[in-house]
């Protein structure tokens, strides 16, 4: 409410500036002109009634100063003038000018190109149900046995597994063969990602088939899953 | 004369509100009132009432009008709103719980501790 009463005064005051303006120049005159009045009549000889009234008022310029401030009507005028100050300088100085918005061009094109890629690799949650559930666990070096794997820690248990792993591949098309890396991935079930893949279709796995272990596998603690 | 006080640091907007609430006057009737009211001796330097009337009408508390003064001369009245009303009491509450709560402590003798 004194917010709309804020803006709603200095609307109105930045509106009329010229007659914002003129009134309080005819107030505080006023005021002083009164006073004067006042000590005239206690026998004080005008003019120096004129130049006491002057004195208690203050300064007067400072007071206005303080009244424009007091309903931010100063606001509006003087955010122009240091707009129109600065286009100035930057027109004076055509090479600084050059390098600040160069400066400035690059230091948002970094910005922008480093937040996208932290929003896409990092920040943006996993397209799966409960992404906040998901763990990854991998075996540096895979020869060490899963004994080393244990922490202090209790682990959590672990509702579903699934499991990835590079292969080795050489695909050879043409000659000579092309060292590549497949990556096969076995999820359990389709419920536990309840994702499927953009392009293409997922393919069922046999349970005889050398992938992973199908269908939930319940409470296998961290320490013991080993790939 | 008795002594003057200088003005406390934010008062002066309580006691603009509260010689607002008496009679809608200008702004050199302001400070007349409070001379009166206060038996002159409360010192306000003159022009720092504008900033505080043109803050207390930019927050909605007091309202203005030009009218015409006493001896026929055009004059800018100010007058308190219903929002202006409220503040009123609810600082001139607060002001008087703290005055009230310095004097005490201020008037504690040894024998009381």
């Amino acid at each position: 409410m004194t917010f709309l009463a804020r803006l709603r005064s200095w609307w109105r005051a930045t509106r009329h500036a010229s007659r914002t303006e003129s009134d309080m120049n005819a107030e505080l005159r006023a005021h002083i002109a009164a006073h004067a009045e006042s000590l005239i009549a206690t026998g004080i000889p005008p003019a120096e009634a004129r130049r006491r009234a002057e004195l208690e008022f203050g300064p007067l310029t400072q007071t206005m100063e303080a009244c424009r401030a007091a309903r931010a009507t100063n606001l509006l005028p003087s955010l122009m003038q240091d707009l129109a100050f600065g286009l100035r300088m930057l027109r004076k100085n055509p090479g600084f000018a050059a390098l600040s918005v160069i400066t400035l061009a690059l230091g948002i094109g970094a910005t922008t190109a480093v937040f996208s890629l932290v929003n896409g690799v990092l920040l943006r949650a996993l397209p799966y149900r409960n992404p906040d559930r998901l763990v990854y666990l991998y075996q540096p070096i895979p020869t060490l046995p899963a004994s080393r794997w244990k922490s202090g820690a209790r682990p959590t248990p672990i509702s579903t597994t699934g499991r990835a792993k590079a292969v080795p591949l050489r695909v050879s098309p043409f000659s000579p063969p092309t060292a590549a890396t497949s990556r096969s991935m076995a999820l359990p079930s389709a419920s536990t990602a309840r994702a499927s893949p953009a392009i293409s279709f997922t393919l069922s796995v046999s349970p005889r088939s050398s992938a992973a272990p199908s269908g939930p596998m319940t409470t296998a603690p961290a320490t013991t899953t080993s790939p | 004369m008795p002594d003057r006080l200088d003005l406390l640091q934010g008062t002066l907007d309580l006691l603009i509100l509260k010689a607002l609430s008496l009679s809608p006057l200008h702004g050199y009737g302001v400070l007349l009132r409070i001379q009166q009211i206060s038996s002159d001796r409360l010192e306000i330097q003159q022009g720092s009432l504008y900033p505080a009337l043109y803050r207390l009408e930019h927050q909605g508390l007091i309202a203005s009008e030009w009218g015409e003064s006493d001896n026929k001369r055009k004059a800018k009245y100010y007058r308190l709103t219903a929002a202006g009303r409220r503040q009123l009491r609810s600082e001139a509450e607060k002001w008087s719980q703290m005055a009230g709560l310095m004097a005490s402590i201020l008037s504690t003798t040894p024998e009381q501790i």
